[in-house]
C-alpha cells in the first residue's frame, strides 16, 4: 500500500522537474541547479526595472565595444591597403588576359561598343541578372511591409490621409505644377534616349531607368495620386514590372542555353532588348520605393 | 555538344527565377503556393537525374552561363557533393512549405500571399545558386538575394517582435555581406581573378611565393567572417534567436534549415575549391573554426537550456549544431570536411521537422509556445508529438536516427589530430547538453497535465486547428524518414559525399 503513494509522488516530481516549477531535491543535476525557476515571473515593475538596467548597460558598453572594433577593423584594413599593388601599377595582378580581352574583344564579341555595357550584360550577364532580381525583391519586401492593409493602417490614419490628399488637391503648389509640366516631357525624353543609347554607352539601362523612375516621382509629387493613377495605376505597375524581369530571364535563359551547348546564335540584337528591361526594372523599383514609402500605395 | 543532362542545374535556377517573378502576378495565395512547391519538386528531380549522372559517371562538369568559356564569363561547376545538396535541399523546402501552411495561410494576410511565395522561390534560386557557384561573384550576389529574401521571411508574420528581429537580423545579415565584398574585393586584386578555378591557380601561386601575405590572410579572414556572421557562427549568433523564433513556422524551418546552410556551403566550396585546405592551416584559420565551433556547440545548447519558449529553443540548438559543422571544418581535414557535409543533410531534416512539429503542437495548444502550456500536447496531436520525438532523439545522437551517426564521424575525424581529447570531450558535453533540454521537453509534449490544467488550455484552442492537417503530416513523414535514412543507410551517402569532396 505504501508503495503506491510514492510511486505518485516520484511522477509528481518528475512532472515539477519538466515544468521546472520546482526542483526534484534528491537527484538535482549540477546544471539544473543553476537554472532559474522557469514559472517564476517576476512583478511589472521589477521587471520593467530589470529591463532598463539592462538597457543601461548595454547603453553603457555599446558605444566603448563599437569603438573598438570598428578601430581594430579599420586598423586591419589600413595595413592591408598599405600591403596591397599599388593604384593603376602596369604590372599589377589585376592586369591579366581577363581584362585585356574585355577591353580587345569585347566590341567584337558582345555587339556592345562600350567595354562597362559589354562587361555588365555580355561577359558576365548572369551576375546582372541577379542584381535585376535584388531590385525586384527589394520592391517585393518593401511591399509586404509598407502596402497599406488592416494590420499596419488604422481607420484613423487612413481617414488622416485621405484629408490630406483633399487639401493637396485644394491649395495646389503652382511653381511646382508649371516647372514639372515644362520638365517632365524633357525627362522622359532623355530616359528613352539613354536607354535606346544604353548599348553604346556605360550602365546602359541602369542610368536610363534612373532618370525614368526620377521623372515618374516628379510627376506624382507635383500632380498628386489622382493623376498619376490615369499614368500608373497598381495593374499596370506590376505588368511593366514583371515584363521587364520576365524579358530579361527569358532573353538571357535563352542565351545561357545557346551559348553552353555551342547552338548557333541568333540573338544579336539582345544586349538592346536587355538593356531596356534593366531600364524598366529600375525605373519601377524607384517609383516602387518613393510611393510606397510616402503613401503606402501604389 | 554536351549531354543533355548537364543543362538541368541551370535549368533548376532559371525556373525558380522565372517563377518568382510570375508568382508575383498570381492573385490567390493558394495557387502561388501550388506554383512554389511544383517549383521545388521540379527543383529535386533535375538535380536528383544531374546527381545520378555525376555520380554514376564520376565526373564533376562546368557549365558555363553565356558563350564565353572561362575565366571571361560566368559559369556554374557541378559534382556529385553540389548535386545531392541541392537535392536535398529543394526537397526540405517543399517540405517546410507544406508543413508549415495552415499557419502561413493564417499569419500573413491574404493580399501579401503571394509575395511571400515570391521570398520564397527567390531563395530556392539562391540556394542552388550558392552551392552550384563556379565564381565568387555570383556568389555575392546571390547572398545579397538571399538576405533580403529570408529577412522578408522573418517580417512577413507582421507584429512588433518580429519587426525588431528583422532589423537585427538585416543588420547583422549586411554586416556579414559587407566583410564578405570587401574581402572579395581584395582577393581580387591580388590575384585578379573571380572564377573558382583561376582564382585557386592565383592563390596557390601566392602561397608558394609568399607574395603579399597580409592581404591574402586579411581576403580569407574577412571571408571566413563574413559567411560566418551569416551563417550565425558562434558570438555572432546574437539576431538568430529572435529571427528563428518569431516567425511563422515554415519560415523557421527554411531559414534555420536552409538558408543558414547555403552560407556554410558556400564557404566550404571556397575552402575546397579556391583556399585549400593547407593554405588554411599555415594561416591557422581552421584553429579559429574550430575554436568558434567547438564554443558555439557549448554556449548554443546551454542557452538553449535557458529558454523556456520552444521555438526559441530550438533556435538556439541551431546555433549549437552550426558549432558542430564548423567545428569539422576547423578539423583542418578532408574527414572533418566529410563529417560537416553529412551534418549539414541532418540538420537540413531535423530542424525543420522539429520547428514544423513545434508549430503544430502550439497550434493544438491554443498558440501557447512556452513548455508549460505545451505539456500533454502531444495526445492533440499524435503525428506532431512523433515528429518532435523523432527530430529531437536525433539531435541528441540516438543511434539508428541521423544524428548519432554524423557525431559519429566527427569522432572519427577528430581521432588523427592533435587535440581529439579537448574535442571528444566537447562532443560528449554538448551530447549530453542537447539531452538535457530535449529531454524535458519531450516529457513537457508526453505527460499528461491535470485535467483542469488541461481543459484552461483547450479554452483557448480554434476549432478549426484541432482537424487533421494533411499536408503537415505528409511532410513531417517525408522528413522522418529522411532521418531514419540517413541514420541506417548512411553508407552510401558517406561514400557519396566522400566522392563528391574529392571531385569538386
Amino acid at each position: 500500500m505504501s508503495k503506491q503513494p510514492e510511486k505518485h509522488d516520484r511522477l509528481r516530481q518528475l512532472v515539477s522537474w519538466v515544468d521546472g516549477d520546482r526542483e526534484p531535491k534528491d537527484q538535482t543535476l549540477f546544471v539544473m541547479e543553476q537554472r532559474p525557476h522557469r514559472d517564476f515571473r517576476p512583478s511589472e515593475e521589477e521587471f520593467e526595472r530589470r529591463e532598463k538596467d539592462r538597457l543601461r548597460k548595454f547603453f553603457n558598453w555599446y558605444p566603448i565595444a563599437a569603438a573598438v572594433i570598428s578601430a581594430v577593423l579599420g586598423l586591419i584594413l589600413l595595413a592591408t591597403v598599405m600591403n596591397m599593388p599599388g593604384f593603376g601599377q602596369e604590372d599589377n595582378p589585376i592586369n591579366n588576359e581577363v581584362s585585356q580581352r574585355y577591353l580587345e574583344q569585347g566590341a567584337e564579341e558582345t555587339g556592345s561598343e562600350n567595354v562597362v555595357t559589354a562587361m555588365i550584360i555580355g561577359y558576365r550577364g548572369f551576375d546582372t541578372l541577379g542584381e535585376s532580381c535584388v531590385l525586384f525583391l527589394a520592391v517585393a519586401a518593401v511591399m509586404i511591409l509598407l502596402l497599406r492593409d488592416r494590420k499596419n493602417t488604422s481607420e484613423h490614419e487612413a481617414r488622416q490621409m485621405e484629408r490630406e490628399e483633399e487639401s493637396v488637391q485644394e491649395h495646389a503648389d503652382l511653381i511646382l505644377k508649371q516647372v514639372a509640366w515644362v520638365l517632365i516631357p524633357f525627362i522622359f525624353l532623355f530616359a528613352i534616349y539613354v536607354l535606346l543609347n544604353g548599348e553604346t554607352s556605360p550602365g546602359g539601362g541602369f542610368s536610363g531607368g534612373t532618370i525614368l523612375g526620377a521623372g515618374l516621382i516628379l510627376f506624382s509629387a507635383a500632380f498628386g495620386t489622382r493623376h498619376m493613377q490615369t499614368l500608373m495605376n497598381r495593374r499596370r505597375y506590376s505588368a511593366v514590372r514583371t515584363f521587364g524581369l520576365l524579358l530579361y530571364g527569358i532573353l538571357y535563359g535563352i542565351y545561357i542555353f545557346i551559348g553552353a551547348n555551342d547552338l548557333p546564335n541568333y540573338l544579336t540584337g539582345m544586349i538592346l532588348l536587355i538593356d531596356l528591361a534593366v531600364g524598366l526594372v529600375v525605373a519601377c523599383t524607384m517609383y516602387g520605393f518613393y510611393a510606397l514609402f510616402s503613401r503606402g500605395e501604389i | 555538344m554536351r549531354p543533355f543532362v548537364e543543362n538541368f542545374p541551370f535549368f533548376s535556377i532559371f525556373l525558380a527565377i522565372l517563377a518568382a517573378i510570375v508568382t508575383a502576378t498570381i492573385r490567390s495565395g493558394r495557387a502561388a503556393y501550388w506554383v512554389t512547391v511544383g517549383v521545388c519538386a521540379v527543383g529535386a528531380a533535375l538535380n536528383a537525374c544531374v546527381l545520378e549522372y555525376t555520380y554514376l559517371g564520376d565526373l564533376s562538369f562546368t557549365y558555363t552561363m553565356g558563350r564565353f568559356l572561362a575565366p571571361y564569363g560566368n559559369a556554374i561547376n557541378c559534382g556529385p557533393l553540389q548535386a545531392m545538396l541541392t537535392t536535398s535541399f529543394s526537397l526540405v523546402m517543399a517540405a517546410s512549405l507544406a508543413g508549415g501552411r495552415r499557419d502561413l495561410f493564417q499569419d500573413v494576410l491574404p493580399e501579401k500571399q503571394r509575395l511571400y511565395f515570391v521570398m520564397v522561390d527567390m531563395l530556392q534560386a539562391s540556394l542552388l545558386a550558392l552551392t552550384y557557384t563556379n565564381d565568387v561573384f555570383t556568389g555575392y550576389v546571390f547572398i545579397e538575394i538571399s538576405t533580403i529574401a529570408a529577412c522578408a521571411l522573418v517580417m512577413a508574420k507582421d507584429n512588433g517582435p518580429n519587426l525588431i528581429a528583422t532589423i537585427r537580423y538585416l543588420f547583422m545579415s549586411l554586416v556579414g555581406s559587407g566583410l564578405f565584398l570587401i574581402g572579395l574585393t581584395v582577393l581580387n586584386s591580388i590575384t585578379g581573378y573571380l572564377l573558382m578555378p583561376s582564382l585557386a591557380e592565383a592563390v596557390e601561386g601566392l602561397r608558394l611565393s609568399g607574395s603579399y601575405p597580409i592581404p591574402l590572410t586579411v581576403a580569407v579572414g574577412l571571408i571566413v567572417a563574413g559567411l560566418g556572421v551569416k551563417s550565425a557562427m558562434f558570438p555572432f549568433h546574437l539576431w538568430l534567436p529572435d529571427a528563428h523564433g518569431g516567425a511563422t513556422s515554415a519560415s523557421s524551418a527554411i531559414l534555420s534549415g536552409l538558408v543558414l546552410k547555403g552560407y556554410i556551403v558556400l564557404l566550404l566550396v571556397m575552402i575546397l575549391r579556391v583556399f585549400s585546405m593547407e593554405l588554411m592551416v599555415e594561416l591557422g584559420v581552421t584553429d579559429v573554426i574550430l575554436a568558434f565551433g567547438l564554443l558555439g556547440m557549448i554556449f548554443g545548447s546551454l542557452a538553449a537550456m535557458r529558454e523556456n519558449h520552444i521555438k526559441r529553443m530550438l533556435a538556439y540548438s541551431s546555433v549549437a549544431q552550426v558549432g558542430y559543422i564548423f567545428m569539422g571544418m576547423g578539423l583542418g581535414s578532408v574527414e572533418g570536411l566529410i563529417a560537416s557535409c553529412f551534418h549539414i543533410l541532418v540538420h537540413a531534416c531535423c530542424k525543420p521537422l522539429l520547428f514544423l512539429c513545434a508549430g503544430r503542437l502550439s497550434a493544438v495548444s491554443g498558440h501557447h509556445k512556452s513548455l508549460k502550456n505545451l505539456r500533454g500536447s502531444a495526445y492533440r496531436d499524435v503525428v506532431a508529438g512523433l515528429g518532435f520525438t523523432v527530430g529531437a532523439l536525433s539531435m541528441i545522437g540516438i543511434p539508428l536516427f541521423g544524428g548519432f551517426v554524423s557525431k559519429l564521424y566527427f569522432a572519427n575525424a577528430a581521432v588523427p589530430t592533435g587535440m581529439t581529447a579537448m574535442i571528444l570531450l566537447t562532443i560528449a558535453l554538448s551530447t549530453v547538453l542537447n539531452a538535457l533540454y530535449y529531454v524535458p521537453a519531450l516529457l513537457a509534449i508526453w505527460v499528461k497535465p491535470p485535467a483542469e490544467d488541461e481543459a484552461a488550455i483547450l479554452a483557448d484552442v480554434h476549432p478549426g486547428e484541432t482537424a487533421r492537417d494533411r499536408s503537415f503530416m505528409a511532410a513531417a513523414i517525408v522528413l522522418t524518414l529522411g532521418i531514419f535514412v540517413l541514420g541506417i543507410f548512411y553508407h552510401p551517402i558517406t561514400d557519396l559525399i566522400e566522392a563528391g569532396v574529392w571531385l569538386i
